[in-house]
């Protein structure tokens, strides 16, 4: 009674097909957006709070910037390597698209590295998220992001191995890659965002 | 997907080695600014808040264009507009007013 | 007072399974003066819903059409584009429950089980290519054949 897809009359599905991604990705966006106010809560969250220290360490004692531009070039570097890969994937040149997904691959573990060993050293020193209501709020808020950063990474390390897997660069796969762009430069604003105003904001 | 299919699809929404190398440059002023403007400690706190919230805009402006092909040009990037534009109003409304309310709480309850 | 209602419930359900065949409503419109889109379609619902997309020309579209006569289908029958039944929402879902529930009472090793379903349940969907298909015209004409003779009967009973 019914046929799969695979079947479809070709100009037909060629048509609907683009329809579709163009939907897929939509979709995408507003699952983005809808992250945004999270974030923009999470935000509001450490506003408030930035200044209860509970009798416990200030960001300018514990924040050490060193590190925040390392982590932040870090994160510039992947999101234009990520692009250099999306850009790849539109002219179906797949090994450079392998090669520049390993090359964002690496700097995103080295970023959430960096991030984790940068929470180990703080929870070492005594100003754990349990100290006071900022050490709260920034733990919260930094560990989302570098969550969203990690599952990103999951995300890009499945989609490395599909991509070299018999599917390639169909348009299905290309309709992913699209969608791991948008998070991943999405994360890259939501981090613009921390650095200044979380680590900047209060070493000032 | 053929290439003339993704040609005669109006969104140039894929971006070139060019416009992602500008955004990132651009990016990395912004970025340096800002550290620059704290670390050299040349202004006065909320003169350095102020700075730092202005490059931010700005580098997120850089980035939705440059990284995420945000424009008006096709009609798929026209939604994606829209939905932001719609979003950022709300984290507005959600950061001022948490702001607002907060702050006025705390006023109100500190035995000064 | 809540009592009252929830037998009155009772019995409308009860009274629904109960019906004689022949007071089952075969037009989709048991009103006969059903204003919106819901009411144009047959009963039971086809699972493809619409066969073509309705046309809408103002406030109660299904209406006008109906104090003018129905008008003649306009568009071409076409191919329906539907989505496969998947279990990843549930499963998900049941990943969700678990892992929040583990966190809240620190259960480590569950937390570690759900995140590993869940991903692999991910992974599993992401890897499926057969999602989707289509309902073709031939049955889509099938049912829409079926619904005109059952209204015109309904007509002829009326």
């Amino acid at each position: 009674m019914s046929y799969d897809t695979m079947h479809a009359p070709v100009a037909h599905s060629e048509e609907h097909e683009h329809h579709q991604q163009e939907t897929t990705i939509f979709g995408f966006w507003v699952y983005l957006m809808t992250d945004c106010i999270i974030f923009g809560t999470l935000f509001a969250v450490f506003a408030t709070l930035c200044h209860h220290f509970a009798g416990g360490p200030t960001g300018k004692e514990l924040f050490d910037i060193k590190n925040v531009e390392i982590e932040t070039a870090i994160l510039l570097l992947s999101s234009i390597t990520y692009g250099f890969a999306s850009i790849n994937a539109h002219k179906k040149n797949k090994g450079a698209v392998l090669v520049w997904l390993l090359l964002t691959f690496i700097l995103g573990v080295s970023f959430v590295t960096l991030e984790i060993k940068e929470f180990h050293e703080l929870v070492a020193r005594g100003a754990g998220p349990d100290q006071s209501a900022f050490l709260s709020s920034f733990f919260t808020l930094v560990g989302t992001h570098g969550l969203h950063v990690t599952i990103g990474l999951i995300w890009m390390f499945v989609l490395f191995f599909q991509i070299m897997g018999k599917q390639g660069l169909s348009s299905r796969m290309q309709t992913k890659l699209t969608c791991l762009s948008l998070f991943w430069h999405f994360l890259d604003i939501v981090w613009i965002c921390v650095f200044s105003f979380v680590y900047l904001g209060s070493v000032v | 997907m053929s290439e003339n299919h993704m040609t005669s699809h109006e969104g140039e929404s894929h971006g070139s080695y060019g416009s992602y190398i500008v955004g990132f440059v651009l990016a990395v002023i912004l970025t340096v600014a800002s550290f620059a403007t704290v670390l050299s400690k040349a202004f006065s706190f909320w003169q350095t808040i102020a700075i730092l919230g202005v490059l931010a805009a700005i580098q997120v402006v850089v980035h939705l264009i440059f990284f995420l092909h945000m424009g008006v040009k096709s009609l798929s990037q026209r939604h994606n507009l829209a939905a932001f534009i719609v979003t950022a109003l709300m984290v507005l409304i959600v950061i001022a007013g948490y702001l607002f309310v907060l702050w006025d709480a705390q006023m109100n309850m500190m035995p000064s | 007072m809540w009592l009252v209602r929830l037998s009155n419930f009772v019995f409308a359900a009860f009274d629904a399974v109960n019906k004689k065949p022949d007071a089952l409503d075969l037009t989709g419109d048991n009103w006969g003066s059903g204003r919106t889109l819901e009411w144009s379609l047959p009963s039971p619902v086809p699972h493809y819903n619409f066969a073509r997309l309705p046309v809408v020309r103002g406030l109660d579209t299904f209406h006008i059409e109906k104090e003018l006569g129905r008008p003649a289908p306009l568009a071409e029958l076409e191919p329906i584009h539907m989505p496969k039944y998947s279990a990843i929402g549930p499963v998900l879902g049941a990943c969700a429950l678990v892992i929040g529930f583990a966190l809240v009472w620190h259960i480590w090793w569950a937390v570690v089980a759900g995140m590993i379903v869940s991903f692999f349940a991910l992974v599993h969907r992401s890897a499926n290519l057969d999602v989707d298909f289509y309902v073709t015209v031939e049955e889509i004409r099938a049912d829409e054949e079926a619904f005109a003779k059952r209204l015109a009967a309904a007509q002829a009973a009326e």
